[in-house]
């Protein structure tokens, strides 16, 4: 039994390796139970970033399946394949699905996963709220899809406009479905970068300061705060909707007193600041990555961090560019006008960064690294295009073009896609062992990269021909068959390349070549344990004294010199380091929780709660609220053995 | 060996308070956020009393044409305080570590000085243009 003293007391420091005695310990004290009890209650964060990863790449290809029925109905005109009513369910579901269900959680995944390891710590600070966030963002994805198949999906878009969203003119339930799995979402996000925050701010190697993180903490970390403040405003938006819909209020119905563009400004303060949150991460995943590939660190990395931070703040000072076209007035525009056109510059840094570490290494050419490369390819053509519109004359002619759709791909797929793709080839070994193939990862890589140009690109160009966005066919004469067709058969090609993706995954996981620690000589910490890593990371808790540790013998860029392999031994529980906030000066041994189903059962019970609101069942609600809070009660119960309740001295 | 017994990250934190260190690197974000807000709201609704977008500006808000532009003023005013103590707190602590702070970045201390510099350099170029809006750009058209 471990005591409250346990706590204050100083860890012996020792070396130790994956075959001593003390990891047989740690693997008993940390591993994941058996059974359907440890398959629902694990709080390990590797399996719940693998969880992440396959949930958000089966929305992924869920989105993708959608994309392609709309591509067929509008590969020629006065296409069939679909009414107007199914076209505009399947294009919002295909937005909600591609924005929300699929590229911020495929990044939680990485990240799940990747953090402890990277900050050198046993796991994410908060296990069970991660936990927890996790299932509310499988639940939240399963009650929007659960609406979708019924036929009562959102059906107006992602951006859901108003009034086309109130009761009047949308009087199903497909509204309701959107506004409340899009808030039960929002509570998934907010308790995950919450977690993020928490575990990048306290648990990390000893010696890793601020100016050391690694750039895949950075974009994260970033992301997590936006979250935090983007959020509340969609989500108080999508309650309001709600109200609206269901209560008889008038927050958005003008004839009332109610301010329809109110929407807008609420919606798009969350959501420009969310299309930074899914690219950020992803930018600093090739940030970490790419110089791996070129031999050498990151070209100005504490620019890049600076970069990805100014980048977030200012995101949240340009959200008016998504209403140029409401008739605001000029000046007032002209204050966002402003701010769009300089956030330019830090993604600038980011990317003359990434070419000057190209430019100055030793590129070495595989998978991985040109999934990198093309990815800042792609990234200057969504950035250039994005910089367009954020002047407001050229922004006036192309508001709802295909311009738009082309804009907006080339950045979440360019963005965000190819660097996910890059990440899977660089990650895969350390979380399965195995190298992925070489051989179909350049027919994928080919395939995706000539498929998504050939596709998207022409998009711009249906734009610049006059073609509006959301229209679910178009007539002959008007000179947008060839475009439309090209678009469909490269969105084809693409999909093509993505299924060698999962043929290559499927085939490599258990057959491709054993990887070994550290297949790629890279220079981060995830890179010292073995591959998958043991329940627990690391033997002992390292510390660093660079931003590289593994590469400091060659580097030789400060005094110190990290201690991967010797360091603070704690076994007396599940327990990590927690450090100081700015130093990484550790400061207290922090006894983490055992797995536990009440993360679960308490995302179950919150949905129920939901799925009352939906149906108006105050009898769903008030059971739903009594389980969730019994199951609450079960969750935090003060304990003995976490030194939460202190038994009375006779 | 006890896991902090290894060079400090930031040997010259007593160089650099952490208020100024913030003041350096948050006045340029949080006056344009302040900044942002006011002045919108202000330049809408002046054009926007109501329902209807006016032609002219809303009589009696003609103060809005100056007191904006000296708000704008202000706030660059402010930011480039924050770049100067930034820029001081930099040169005290640019000795912390080896090689130049954009690359290695060892240092805590002057990392964060850096940071300041160049975020306030990046957010008054923002209010610069915002200023010049102010001038340039028709009030209600």
């Amino acid at each position: 039994m471990v005591t409250v003293a346990d706590y204050s007391r100083v860890p012996e420091v020792t070396p130790a390796d994956y075959g001593s005695p003390l990891a047989e310990r740690l693997e008993t004290l940390w591993e994941t139970k058996p059974g359907l009890i440890g398959w629902f209650g694990t709080v390990d964060h590797k399996e719940i970033g693998l969880r992440y990863l396959v949930t958000s790449f089966a929305f992924l290809i869920l989105g993708g399946i959608e994309a392609a029925v709309m591509r067929l109905q509008l590969s020629w005109h006065d296409q069939t394949v679909l009414t107007p009513t199914q076209y505009n369910e399947l294009f919002s579901m295909h937005g909600v699905t591609m924005i929300f269900l699929y590229a911020m959680p495929v990044l939680s995944g990485f990240s799940n996963y990747l953090w402890p390891l990277i900050l050198g710590s046993r796991d994410m600070a908060l296990p069970r709220l991660n936990a927890f966030s996790y299932w509310l963002y499988l639940f939240s994805g399963l009650f929007l899809y659960a609406g979708f198949i019924i036929g009562a999906g959102p059906n107006d878009g992602w951006f859901n406009y108003v009034p086309y969203a109130s009761k009047p003119y949308n009087p199903g339930l497909n509204q309701d479905f959107y506004a409340l799995g899009f808030i039960l979402f929002g509570l998934s996000q907010t308790v995950g970068g919450i977690n993020f925050m928490v575990t990048a701010l306290r648990t990390r190697a000893p010696g890793m300061s601020i100016n050391r993180f690694p750039m895949m903490i950075w974009g994260t970390l970033t992301a997590s705060a936006g979250n935090l403040l983007a959020i509340p405003s969609v989500s108080l938006a999508f309650f309001m909707l709600w109200t609206d819909r269901q209560l008889g209020t008038h927050f958005y119905n003008a004839p009332e007193g109610g301010q329809p563009l109110l929407w807008q400004h609420l919606f798009w303060m969350f959501g420009h600041p969310w299309v930074y949150a899914i690219v950020l991460p992803a930018m600093s995943m090739v940030s970490d990555a790419l110089p791996v590939f070129c031999r050498r660190p990151l070209v100005a990395q504490t620019a890049v961090a600076l970069a990805t931070v100014v980048t977030m703040i200012i995101g949240f000072g340009v959200w008016v560019h998504h209403m140029f076209a409401t008739g605001l007035p000029n000046l007032s525009m002209s204050f966002f006008n402003a701010a769009s056109l300089i956030i330019v510059v830090p993604s600038a840094i980011s990317v003359f960064a990434w070419i000057a570490t190209i430019r100055t290494g030793r590129f070495v050419l595989c998978t991985a690294s040109l999934f990198f490369a093309s990815f800042i390819f792609l990234f200057v053509i969504g950035g250039v295009s994005g910089f367009l519109t954020a002047a407001i004359p050229v922004d006036w002619q192309v508001t709802d073009t295909y311009f738009v759709v082309g804009h907006i791909h080339y950045v979440l797929i360019g963005i965000n896609l190819f660097a996910v793709m890059g990440g899977i080839y660089f990650w895969f070994p350390k979380m399965t062992g195995h190298m992925l193939n070489e051989r179909l990862g350049r027919w994928n890589f080919w395939l995706m990269f000539a498929g998504f140009n050939l596709g998207f690109f022409p998009m711009h160009i249906a734009g610049l021909l006059g073609m509006p966005r959301r229209i679910y066919t178009f007539p002959d004469g008007v000179g947008w068959n060839i475009v439309n067709l090209i678009t469909t058969l490269g969105a084809y090609l693409f999909a093509i390349g993505f299924v060698v993706l999962l043929a290559n995954v499927l085939l490599s996981r258990k057959h491709g070549a054993v990887a070994g620690p550290n297949p790629w000589d890279a220079a981060g910490l995830e890179w010292s344990v073995p591959s998958p890593p043991p329940p627990y990371n690391f033997v002992v808790i390292p510390t660093v004294s660079s931003r590289h540790p593994l590469w400091e013998d060659r580097l030789r860029e400060t005094e110190g010199h990290s201690s991967i392999h010797e360091g603070a031994v704690l076994d007396a529980d599940k327990e990590t380091l927690g450090v100081s906030t700015m130093d990484a000066i550790p400061d207290v041994i922090l006894k983490m929780p055992h797995d536990s189903v009440m993360p679960f059962v308490l995302a179950l019970c919150i949905t129920g709660v939901f799925v009352g609101l939906l149906l108006l069942s105050l009898v769903a609600i008030g059971t739903s609220l009594v389980l969730g809070l019994v199951a609450a009660l079960v969750w935090l119960w003060p304990r003995a053995e976490l030194g939460q309740r202190t038994e009375a001295v006779p | 060996m006890a896991p902090n017994a290894f060079p400090h990250p930031s040997p010259q934190r007593d160089r650099a308070s952490a208020l100024l260190l913030a003041l350096g690197f948050a006045t340029g974000p949080v006056v344009l956020a302040l900044l942002l807000t006011i002045t919108y709201a202000l330049t809408s609704y002046r054009c926007f009393p109501d329902g209807t977008r006016l032609e002219t500006p809303h009589a009696g808000w003609n103060w809005v044409s100056t007191a904006v532009p000296l708000m704008y003023v202000a706030g660059i005013a402010l930011t480039a305080i924050a770049a100067l103590i930034a820029w001081r707190l930099w040169q005290r602590t640019k000795d912390e570590g080896p090689g130049a702070t954009i690359e290695l970045g060892e240092g805590r201390t002057r990392f964060l000085g850096v940071w300041g510099l160049i975020t306030s350099a990046l957010f008054i170029a923002i209010l610069a243009f915002d200023l010049i809006n102010t001038f340039l750009v028709p009030t209600c058209a």
